[in-house]
């Protein structure tokens, strides 16, 4: 790590809490419709100084990258409802892909291909069945 | 014989006694597989034992996990205890490969993209 990076990085990763409150950032952020008390977050890719988050809200799905030589983290893209469910059903189009022992790469519907996840974090479940969880404990209860 | 958890600290052999506790240990397992082989003809470490390969699987392996087990030492991976002993001297070479995927994997850089009004 460079000196000047180490100087403009922080110190620690933000909490779970805080990248779900970092959602609000979002140019498609929806202040009226979306209630950040409620949404969750997941982990799915970690090293020393990268995570990436998925965070769902009743409306969104968030794509949000924590670095720390970065001064705060970044949001990388978001998927709007419509484009995760089709007829009510979770439509949203998860495959993974091998890259190495310890890291995979997945692909989280048509627009965002190519993401590293971190094996390690999902050794009980798949990362698949992971992001469908958490969307649809998001959004599932809720009529499109 | 007595078995007690030892530390660089209490007593100044504690890496040599740890390196040759992994090689009694690696002949114990491959003389087990061996009893096992000749038994259920399967072995559980997948070895091919043989007349001629036999003595040299023991060598091998007790060999590999007396370097492995003072390597590991030297550089703290594991604590010297009868556990780690019995792990290394019977599984140290998914362990070796485990800790060189681990050293050689150069971290992976996740890309940046601008979000996207939508």
């Amino acid at each position: 790590m460079k000196l000047s990076e180490l100087l403009a990085g922080r110190s620690r990763f933000s909490s779970k809490s805080e990248i779900i409150k970092f959602v609000e950032n979002s140019v498609s952020f929806d202040q009226k419709r979306e209630n950040l008390a409620q949404a969750n977050a997941l982990l799915i890719f970690t090293t020393s100084k990268q995570q990436t988050w998925l965070v769902s809200t009743t409306e969104r799905l968030y794509c949000i990258l924590d670095d720390i030589r970065k001064e705060k983290p970044h949001i990388n893209w978001s998927i709007s409802r419509s484009k995760i469910f089709s007829g009510g059903r979770f439509a949203l189009n998860i495959q993974t892909h091998n890259k190495s022992g310890l890291t995979g790469l997945v692909d989280i519907g048509q627009d965002h291909k190519d993401w590293y996840f971190t094996r390690s974090l999902f050794s009980t479940t798949t990362i698949e069945n992971s992001i469908q969880q958490l969307v649809e404990s998001q959004m599932g209860s809720k009529k499109p | 014989m007595k078995f007690e958890v030892i530390n660089a600290q209490d007593n100044e052999y504690a890496v040599v006694i740890f390196a040759a506790g992994c090689a009694v240990v690696g002949l114990l397992a491959v003389a087990g597989d061996l009893a096992l082989y000749s038994i259920r003809g399967e072995s559980l470490l997948g070895l091919k034992h043989g007349l001629k390969q036999t003595p040299i699987l023991c060598v091998a392996w007790a060999g590999g996990a007396l370097i492995f087990g003072y390597l590991g030492q030297m550089i703290h991976i594991f604590q010297a205890s009868v556990l780690a002993c019995a792990t290394v001297g019977t599984a140290w070479p998914i362990v070796f490969k485990r800790v060189i995927e681990k050293a050689s994997e150069t971290e992976m850089e996740q890309k940046v993209s601008e979000e996207e009004r939508s």
